[in-house]
Order: C-alpha cells, then structure tokens, then sequence
C-alpha cells in the first residue's frame, strides 16, 4: 500500500515537472517572439532569441572611433578603432564594438543623456589607461567585400568629437554605476558574438 | 473521450512524428537501455558541476581587471552592485558562483546546492554581460543549471528504487539536451526567417554563395584582421564557393537540431556536427564558443540516450528530413501491404 502511495505520487511529480518544462518552454518562447518583434530591442537576460548573423550584411552601416590623438604620443596618425590594436588592446573585444554602436546610435540621434552614460563605462573599460585620449564618433556605410579588398567606404561622416578622462584620474574617481539597462540598442545588420 | 486523453494522445503522436517512428523495443531491453542511461546520467550532472566550476575559475586571469573596474552597464539581476559597489559585488559573485558550482558538484544529489549552483551562476553570467554588450557564451550553462534544479533528490541506487522518480531523472536531464538543441533551432530558425526577408527585398542571403564570405568580412574588419580567423576567413572571403556548401550544411543541422532531441541515435553525430560548426565559426570569424562546445560534448556526444552500438544505415535513417522521408514512405508501404493481406483493415 505504501509502496503504490509513493508511486502515485512519483507520477504526480512527473506530471508535475513536465507541466513546468513545458510552461518555461511557452514562456521562453513567447519573450523571444515579444522580443525579436521590434528589430534592436534589447534582450531580457537569460532569455536569448539566439538571433545570431540572422541579416546577412549586404551595404553595411556601423560606428566607429577615429582615434585622432593620444597624449603619450604613440599614435602617429589617425586610426580607426578597430585598426589600432597596437596601442588599445580591447580592440577585438565585442564588448567594446558593442558600446561604440550603442554611443555611435545615441549621439546620431541626439540623445545627450545617454551618450554621456555609454562614454562613461567605453571610456573606462575599454579606452583607459591612456592619456589624453581624443577621438570621433563616426557613422560609416561600406560594401564588405569591397572594404575587405580596398579599404574603401561609401560613406563616412563625423558625428561628435570627445576628449577621454585621463586615465590616473578616472583610477581616483568614485566608481561610476550606471542604471541597469533597458530600452534599445542599436542593431546593425548581423548580430555579433563573442567569448 | 476525454480532452485529456485526447491531448495526450496527439502529443503521444506528435512525439513519435518527430522521433521519425521508432520501432519499440522489446521491454527487457528497454529497461536494461533505461538502468544504464540513468546511471551514466547521474555521472554526467556531477562532471557538469565540475566542469562549470573549472570555466570559473579559468576566469581568474580577470579578476584583478575586474578588482580594478570603475564602471558597468549593469544587467538587472546585478543591479544591486549600486549598493555594494563593484569591489564588493564582484567578490560577492565570484565567490559564490564558484562556492555553488564546487559544492554542487561534490554533491549533486542534492538539490540546495543545485539551487546554490544555478543562482551563482545567474548572478555571475549577468555580471560577466554587464560590460556593455550581451555575449551568449554562458547562457546554455546558466539554462542546464536552472534545468537540472529541477532533478529529483538522491544517489542513482535511490533513483533506481523508483521507476516514476528515475524517468523524471532522465525527463530532466533530457529537458536540458533539448534545452540546447531549441537555441540552435531558434538561431538556425531567424537565419531563415531573415533569408525571406531580404530575398523579398532583392537582397544578398543566407542561401547565396557570399553570405559566409561577407560575413567573414565584416567580422575580420571589425577586428583588425587579427585572430585565428584572419587566414581561413581571408581564403573564403577570396573563394566564396568554398564557404557555401559548408555554410548551407551548418544551417542545415542548426535548424534541425532540437528534432534531433527526440532521435537518440543521432545525439553523438548532432554533437560533432554542432562542435565542427564552432570550430568552422572559430576558423573564419574569429569567434571561439569554446563553453558552448564543452556542453554539446557532455550533453550530446555523452548522451545517456544514444545507442551503444548505431549503425551509420541507423544514423543516415534517422537524419531530419532524409529519415522523415524515408520513415513515412515505409509507413504508407506497410499500410499498403496491410492492406492487401487483410482487405478489412484498410475500412
């Protein structure tokens, strides 16, 4: 008799615990449709749409730094963001790429506030430790296959021109905490990864 | 009938469509199927935990970066860093994701460690996303952590005691195999979805022969041509049709994948096939999803469910579309044959 108690309810938990696999999956299913409906929007974490390289990118358009001087003198001319991994060493870092996109869409669309907030932690996180540091926010609008054979942009226009904190003094500040983010974010065509 | 039997019913259907119509085993061996999976099952959570807290710990280069960070966009479950601060914060997450992923796995039958291993987990993913840009490298370990809360209490004698408790052993443990094949799907699903949009628009695809070349070019000019994929992704940007068949075979087994979760003889190629893509990824775009590939490895290509002895006539027959085919065109031969040895069967 105890034995059928225990498996009557075993079979409850089972039931149980698929009802709930299933409802998570319902759930997750309906953030990634809420989510995916209005192109940009930001992700609500852990739920991924894992829309990744979803657009493949014919004409392209994306932000970038244009690095124009730097204190310590290292930079001899002016250099792209992403051409300048020898004097900045989170070039490849995604999460840099990321913010450049996310300053670039604030400050082409006049949004004072935010551009303020995403210098903050790109300055910090992946502009420090050098001094003096002036650069450019750019739109630009270029064919891959061709920028990757001739460097060439269809388009390249300068959106604002910023001075970065110098280094040792961002080290003395208090720390900056940003407002958890919300809202939108820029979407180029493809989505990035990276670890 | 009742709705519910009704319901039941179809899902039973529905379930074996996807499965591709297996033949049933015959009991004895199903049962012996079912004891070996559910041991290895239970070794495979322990080594899990174990294996989340090493990629942890191969963190630990970051940690003075992270000691010194002046500034986070922070993610909603770590929003309390505004409070704390980040010193405190960091210390707070490394700690305790490391403390939970450690004792969970010394412990797995356990499920308040598991629930410790998951949150530490959670808090730890969101804090290592709050650098400005979302990256998905630890959210299929976040999603199996959650999962496998879910698994009943108790060793693998205790599990075997009980039939309904060891089948919802299995029912987790397969949650999380599926959990994982769905986000190859759901990526597989929007490369589609993004295809009908721009071939509507008249634009360039993910069906045409440049996708991988132009995708390999943004992605190498984003980072300076640097990695390891500057000298493979050079090549297909230069010879396209190289790329192509790979790219439309790797669409391909992304779309499918979470079928494949209802086909267990095909969990260990799934496994290679998702682990090859990665390593394509890696040698064209410079992206390493090396987390993503230690999970397929010990969900897919250790699946508790995957036969010991598959033949490849069994894996080529229960590929998703070519087995479909093939299964239902064996389905209508043997209702025809049905049919004709028993005319009343056919009315």
């Amino acid at each position: 008799m105890r034995t059928r108690r225990g498996g009557f309810r075993e079979r409850a938990y089972y039931r149980r615990t698929n009802c709930l696999l299933l409802g998570l999956l319902a759930v997750y299913l309906a953030l990634v449709v809420y989510v995916e409906r209005v192109p940009g929007k930001e992700e609500v974490f852990p739920f991924a749409s894992w829309s990744l390289f979803s657009m493949v990118p014919n004409e392209y358009r994306d932000y970038s730094l244009r690095l124009l001087e730097m204190g310590d003198g290292r930079l001899r001319r002016p250099a792209y963001f992403e051409d300048a991994g020898d004097v900045i060493p989170w070039v490849t870092h995604n999460g840099a790429r990321m913010a450049i996109q996310h300053l670039g869409d604030a400050a082409e669309h006049g949004r004072e506030q935010e551009v303020a907030e995403v210098r903050k932690y790109l300055e910090a996180l992946y502009l420090g430790g050098h001094k003096s540091l002036k650069y450019q926010v750019v739109a630009r609008r270029y064919d891959p296959l061709e920028r990757w054979r001739t460097g060439h942009f269809r388009e390249e226009r300068t959106l604002a021109t910023f001075e970065a904190t110098d280094a040792v003094e961002a080290n003395k500040m208090e720390p900056v905490l940003l407002e958890p983010r919300q809202g939108h974010l820029p979407h180029p065509v493809g989505k990035r990864e990276g670890t | 009938m009742s709705a519910r039997r009704v319901t039941a019913s179809w899902m039973r259907a529905g379930r074996r469509a996807l499965a591709g119509f297996p033949v049933a085993p015959v009991p004895c061996e199903m049962w012996a199927r079912r004891r070996r999976a559910l041991a290895e099952a239970v070794t495979l959570v322990r080594v899990f935990y174990l294996c989340l807290f090493l990629i942890l710990l191969d963190r630990c280069d970051s940690w003075e970066h992270w000691w010194h960070l002046q500034a986070l966009s922070l993610l909603w479950p770590v929003a309390w860093f505004a409070w704390t601060g980040i010193r405190a914060g960091v210390v707070i997450v490394v700690t305790a994701s490391l403390a939970g992923a450690l004792v969970a796995g010394v412990m797995p039958h356990v499920r308040a460690y598991r629930v410790a291993a998951a949150a530490g987990l959670w808090v730890f993913a969101a804090f290592f996303n709050s650098f400005g840009v979302v990256n998905h490298a630890l959210h299929v370990w976040v999603w199996a952590a959650v999962l496998f809360v879910l698994l009943p209490d108790g060793g693998v004698d205790h599990l075997r005691r009980c039939t309904g408790r060891a089948q919802r052993y299995l029912r987790v443990f397969w949650s999380a195999q599926a959990a994982v094949l769905l986000f190859y799907s759901l990526s597989g699903s929007f490369k589609l979805a993004g295809a009908a949009l721009q071939i509507s628009r008249g634009q360039v695809s993910v069906f045409s022969p440049t996708a991988l070349a132009r995708h390999a070019a943004v992605r190498l000019t984003e980072i300076g041509r640097s990695g390891p994929g500057a000298a493979v992704g050079g090549f297909v940007i230069d010879h396209p049709y190289v790329g192509w068949p790979l790219f439309l075979t790797a669409l391909y087994v992304e779309v499918f994948s979470v079928v494949v979760a209802f086909r267990p003889a095909l969990h260990r190629a799934w496994g290679v096939c998702l682990i090859s893509i990665h390593l394509g990824i890696c040698f064209t775009l410079s992206i390493l999803f090396s987390w993503h590939m230690l999970l397929v490895g010990l969900l897919l290509i250790c699946s508790p469910a995957a036969p010991l002895n598959a033949t490849w006539w069994q894996v080529a027959g229960s590929l998703p579309v070519w087995g479909d085919v093939m299964a239902w065109a064996g389905r209508i031969r043997g209702r025809r044959a049905a049919a004709r040895l028993w005319p009343g069967l056919a009315a």
